[in-house]
């Protein structure tokens, strides 16, 4: 009897082992790390038939996606940035079309942009995230200075710290990816100047019909010059890290970046007390608003048997129920794209860049929509030889248009 | 012994053929695919097998262009319609029906978007300088400064002289930057009237802007790019008439209006300089390029680890006391990893140096970055050729060297007669790995500059080629470039090793 009773047991288990789904999740944010496996252990006790494993890829995530993509062994769930990097693998028929998940339908509707290609959504949107000036507020009240919301006010405020003896700018141009986020960013508030919507710039830019020079090429390079004059002399010395130990460490006031350098600086020094304000880019303050947008989305790989692109729908679907959104905010430390999510648990610069995109809007992240190569090459290598001095004003807006033509293949 | 030929033909399948058999899988085949990649416009991300398509496309460009009816109906065990979207679709297929789609595609003559034959394309491209300039050797012009930025606080004075002074052809032109610019402390510093912050701040401050804000700052805005872009033009008139444009618009008092004038006075001077400095103060640089750097690299990584490991084994041959714990010493730096190598290395450039020296920039620094990565490598790998040359002069008979030394020989002539030609093997291996080495260097740019080495100047091949696979998603190129590369290191080396290999004395 006992025997048969162990027999009907294993039986049991290697019937329940072969039904379940073994799911693979492949991300690229190092800094969620622990809160992933959070957020999918739990998934897992709500889910008992559904496992997934985790899959970190955090430096040149899209050269080992892609190569993975091409030998035909994606990972089930992808985590994925917004617009471009959806757009290609969806072109490429990598993605299941996720239109019709009632989870798409609880995402806030200016989210979805980032993941709608040829009418159809291919993932769904996670997290907003936004570039901006984080400062450092005991600083800024040491010498009685206020958050800038004009450009003007951004030169006064440089200029007493500079009299003071304190660096404005955390300087970062060691590597290219954040001098290549500030080229975008002030590009892109110079086309709202232009009176140009971002989508309608991009489509141009597509078809060949108008030139990244289509702004105030003047101010977008000057404000550059402005940005550079006033970072650490040896800026071109300092990669990340080096930036962060320099803001959080005091020694500078600001620096432009993402609230994902918010964490890093916190982490190093707890008792900083931080603000953050959009880059002011105008001297009229209505238009001086946040570059931000989707940041990380989740997808299905195609390439899933039916059973495993079943049990990632059922994964996205639990995303959106309130316990999955709480693991996020507070384990992950990221904002929610779902309608009416819980964001009290957020880091106070968090909650300052939702209430104002709220109030005052957004610049979209126009670099996800650049071509890759485009931004990767175009804007992030073209702004740091600008820097280095490699390159003329000119050089950057041919050397983009020309990368773009040929990413699009005109 | 000679072997029953049973023997010798049981030894080459027991142990020659999986051999031969694993080179043939892990080196013949993936090569040969390479060579294919390069022949074709491949972005890295299009799959060779579409894995969805419409059904017209599908239907008319593969199923009804097979001829037979078990390829189509083997096609369409793979492929389901679905009709939510009336797509073809599949799933990954592996192992063998990979390649039979493979087969079918090609039989079909169907060739997707973006991993099309374009024949020796990408190959032309690069001989007839048809990638990016970066990629060669060129001449590039630094221009220093940008006109509509604000003028420079301070110019050091060796660039002031010599790429700006020296270059004005005129008295004017000279009185002009004159005028701006003076010698202080061994820099050249902007006279402090022509602060072009605090001559903007004569406007912003005004009580109707600042305080009453009864002038808009977007008008001051337009006052102020206005007066400065007339600046750059050298055109009066279109000044005259902003400024009294603004100053007839704007609730100002005759004093105020007068304030105005003036300030905008002086920004519109500051244009005459800043259009002379933008267009004078340019330099024309080389810029060795992605196959200049590797050919630099090359030659200077190859020259001095090879003398540095020779004399290192010289010294350690000696006999000194300390020899076997100087030859770990030297040894380990080989026992890292090229990653954490370039960290350390990160931080003595960042940190240690500066401090040690008062000089600022090191890896920022284009003129000294490539001799600096020269310099790690060396560092790196000199003990590792330092224990070949070792294992080399060990392998000289003291018998010789003592004859020739009794004979009355010194150590000059001993080291040129006897141990040189004796320690020719050990050369012909050492340059052989340093050459190849030093080629197809990748790891120690990757993480101590990363993509930044092209504005700095020092991506090497291997890495111009991920880049352009990856963030360019030009595979067929870079693979090209890759064969290329393979086909370079080639003859190199086999030039180096038929002289090298000649030269060598038999004992």
């Amino acid at each position: 009897m006992k025997k048969l009773i162990v027999l009907v047991i294993l039986a049991l288990a290697i019937v329940g082992s072969l039904s379940a789904q073994k799911l693979e999740m492949y991300y690229y944010k190092q800094e969620i790390q622990a809160g992933l496996k959070t957020l999918t252990d739990a998934f897992t006790a709500d889910n008992p038939g559904i496992t997934i494993s985790l899959l970190i890829i955090p430096n040149d995530a899209d050269a080992t996606m892609a190569a993975r993509a091409a030998s035909g062994s994606l990972s089930e769930i992808l985590q994925m940035q917004s617009y471009s990097r959806v757009f290609e693998y969806a072109q490429k028929g990598y993605l299941v079309d996720l239109t019709k998940e009632p989870v798409l339908s609880r995402v806030i509707p200016s989210a979805t942009a980032a993941v709608t290609w040829n009418g159809k959504k291919w993932a769904l949107p996670m997290d907003f995230a936004g570039i901006g000036i984080i400062y450092n507020k005991d600083i800024f009240a040491k010498y009685n200075l206020k958050p800038p919301t004009t450009y003007r006010e951004l030169e006064r405020v440089v200029k007493t710290l500079k009299d003071n003896g304190v660096t404005p700018f955390a300087g970062l141009l060691k590597e290219n990816w954040s001098i290549g986020h500030f080229i975008t960013l002030v590009h892109t508030s110079l086309l709202a100047e232009k009176k140009i919507p971002v989508t309608k710039f991009i489509a141009d830019m597509d078809a060949g019909k108008t030139s990244y020079g289509v702004v105030d090429t003047g101010k977008l390079f000057s404000i550059i010059d402005f940005y550079r004059a006033n970072m650490d002399d040896n800026a071109e010395e300092m990669s990340w890290n080096e930036q962060q130990a320099a803001f959080s460490g005091g020694k500078s006031a600001m620096m432009v970046q993402g609230l994902w350098s918010y964490g890093a600086a916190i982490g190093t020094n707890p008792s900083l007390n931080c603000g953050f304000v959009p880059f002011p880019v105008f001297n009229d303050a209505k238009m001086n608003k946040f570059y931000a947008d989707v940041d990380s989305t989740f997808g299905l790989s195609s390439q899933a048997s039916a059973e495993k692109q079943a049990a990632g729908k059922k994964f996205l679907a639990w995303l959106s129920t309130p316990k999955a959104i709480k693991i996020w905010t507070t384990d992950c430390k990221l904002t929610s794209d779902f309608k009416g999510a819980d964001l009290s648990a957020l880091q106070a610069p968090f909650q300052q860049l939702m209430s104002t995109v709220a109030k005052n809007g957004a610049y979209p992240w126009a670099f996800s929509m650049y071509p890759t190569a485009a931004f990767e090459d175009g804007a992030k290598n073209g702004a740091q030889g600008y820097v280095f001095k490699k390159k003329t004003a000119d050089d950057v807006i041919a050397d983009i248009d020309r990368i773009w033509r040929e990413a699009r293949k005109q | 012994m000679v072997q029953p030929r049973w023997k010798s033909a049981l030894y080459f399948a027991l142990f020659v053929l999986p051999g031969l058999a694993l080179y043939a899988l892990f080196f013949l085949y993936p090569f040969g695919q390479g060579i294919r990649i390069s022949f074709t416009d491949w972005d890295g991300l299009t799959p060779r097998i579409p894995i969805s398509m419409a059904k017209a496309d599908f239907e008319s460009q593969i199923l009804n262009r097979l001829p037979r009816a078990d390829e189509r109906s083997f096609l369409l065990s793979i492929y389901h319609l679905d009709p939510a979207d009336n797509q073809y679709k599949r799933y990954a297929a592996t192992g063998l029906t990979r390649y039979r789609l493979q087969h079918l595609l090609r039989v079909a003559g169907f060739q997707p978007e973006g991993y099309k034959v374009v024949g020796f394309a990408n190959y032309l491209r690069i001989f007839t300088g048809g990638v990016e300039e970066r990629f060669y050797p060129h001449v590039f012009t630094q221009v220093n400064y940008n006109a509509d930025s604000d003028l420079p606080a301070t110019i050091p004075r060796g660039d002031f002289e010599k790429h700006f002074l020296a270059r004005l052809s005129t008295p004017q032109d000279r009185e002009l930057a004159f005028a701006f610019y003076s010698l202080q402390d061994d820099v050249y510093r902007l006279k402090a009237r022509f602060d072009e912050f605090a001559l903007e701040d004569r406007i912003w401050l005004l009580p109707e802007v600042a305080v009453k804000k009864v002038i808009s700052s977007e008008k001051v805005d337009a006052l102020l790019s206005s007066v400065k872009t007339a600046g750059l033009q050298k055109d009066q008139a279109a000044f005259n008439v902003a400024v009294s444009d603004f100053v007839a618009s704007s609730p100002l008092s005759p004093a105020e209006a007068g304030e105005v004038k003036a300030a905008t006075e002086q920004i519109y001077k500051l244009g005459a300089l800043k259009g002379l400095l933008a267009s004078t103060w340019v330099q024309q640089r080389f810029e060795m390029g992605v196959i200049g750097f590797t050919i630099f690299f090359t030659i200077f990584n190859v020259l001095f680890s090879n003398l540095i490991g020779f004399l290192l084994a010289l010294a350690l041959d000696t006999g000194i006391k300390s020899q076997k714990v100087l030859r770990s010493v030297f040894f380990l730096p080989n026992v890292l990893s090229m990653i954490v190598v370039a960290l350390v290395w990160s931080f003595v450039f960042y940190n240690l140096l500066p401090a040690l020296t008062g000089i600022d920039k090191w890896m920022g620094d284009p003129d000294k970055a490539p001799w600096l990565i020269v310099m790690v490598q060396v560092w790196q790998q000199a003990g590792y050729l330092m224990v070949i040359y070792l294992a080399g002069l060990s392998n000289i008979p003291t018998d010789v060297l003592e004859a020739a030394s009794i004979d009355g020989t010194g150590f000059a002539a001993r080291l040129r007669h006897i141990t040189l030609p004796l320690l020719v093997p050990a050369f012909t291996i050492c340059l052989f790995l340093s050459l190849s080495n030093s080629l197809k260097s990748f790891d120690l740019m990757y993480a101590m500059v990363g993509p930044s080495g092209y504005a700095l100047g020092t991506i090497p091949f291997v890495m111009d080629i991920f880049f352009d696979a990856f963030a360019k998603k030009l595979a067929g190129l870079a693979t090209a470039k890759a064969i290329l590369l393979f086909i370079a290191i080639a003859l190199i080396t086999g030039v180096q090793l038929s002289i090298t290999k000649r030269r060598e004395v038999q004992m």
